[in-house]
């Protein structure tokens, strides 16, 4: 990975995080699409995108949020993706053709 | 107004150069940073048309990546911050133009990029909240 150590991919991942997660809910709830994890995402997504820019900009960051904010869009992107395309209907044709 | 937005910037860059001296990346991020902040500012401005019903914008429908994820992230990228991210571009960054308003702006005292975009973040989020429930 040359000078790409795992750790900066860590931390900027941790950075986009926030805005993926915050774009997302705002976009749902423009739509009118909300559910009750559309809130959790615009809350958590918030706190990450603040965390994120604060020490940037002369402000003072948490150091665990990052993290938490990262490990909490992992989760929800894999899991809403196994949710929409479980592994199961992977390899099997689509019937609809 | 243009001379918020410039001071806003010039107050970007002394802080973000003065927090990471050594981070070599510091334009890009620093352009990440207040175009996620300026789609939300715009967000903010439509969802509040909408919500007195003034004005209502079709929202882009992606379908390219499985799930929805990141459908909606990139439709809501493309449609709030693309439009700030090629301004920002050309009004900042195209041709180093950034040194000229770096030396035209006095070095700000207080920190305007930190407060607006923490209350931007903030009140997107009130906004979110206030739309979802009184719609």
């Amino acid at each position: 990975m040359g000078n790409y150590s795992i750790s900066k991919f860590g931390t900027r991942f941790s950075e986009g995080a926030g805005a993926v997660t915050t774009y997302m809910a705002y976009n749902d709830i423009f739509n009118g699409n909300q559910h009750p994890i559309t809130y959790l995402d615009a809350g958590v997504g918030t706190v990450g995108l603040g965390n994120a820019l604060a020490p940037a900009f002369g402000g003072s960051s948490v150091p665990v949020i990052g993290q938490i904010v990262a490990l909490y869009s992992w989760v929800r992107f894999w899991g809403e993706l196994g949710y929409n395309h479980p592994v199961s209907t992977w390899f099997r044709d689509d019937e609809t053709k | 107004m243009k001379d918020i937005y410039y001071i806003i910037w010039v107050d970007s860059i002394l802080r973000f150069k003065k927090s990471k001296p050594k981070d070599k990346d510091w334009k890009v991020k620093i352009f990440l940073i207040n175009t996620w902040i300026n789609a939300l500012n715009f967000w903010i401005i439509i969802i509040w048309l909408k919500f007195f019903k003034i004005y209502d914008i079709p929202l882009i429908s992606l379908n390219i990546f499985p799930g929805t994820l990141l459908n909606e992230f990139f439709s809501f990228a493309i449609e709030f911050a693309l439009p700030f991210g090629v301004l920002n571009h050309f009004l900042i960054f195209h041709r180093d133009r950034y040194k000229k308003i770096l030396e035209k702006y006095p070095v700000p005292k207080i920190k305007y990029a930190y407060m607006y975009s923490l209350s931007i973040i903030l009140f997107a989020l009130f906004s979110a909240f206030i739309y979802s429930i009184f719609r």
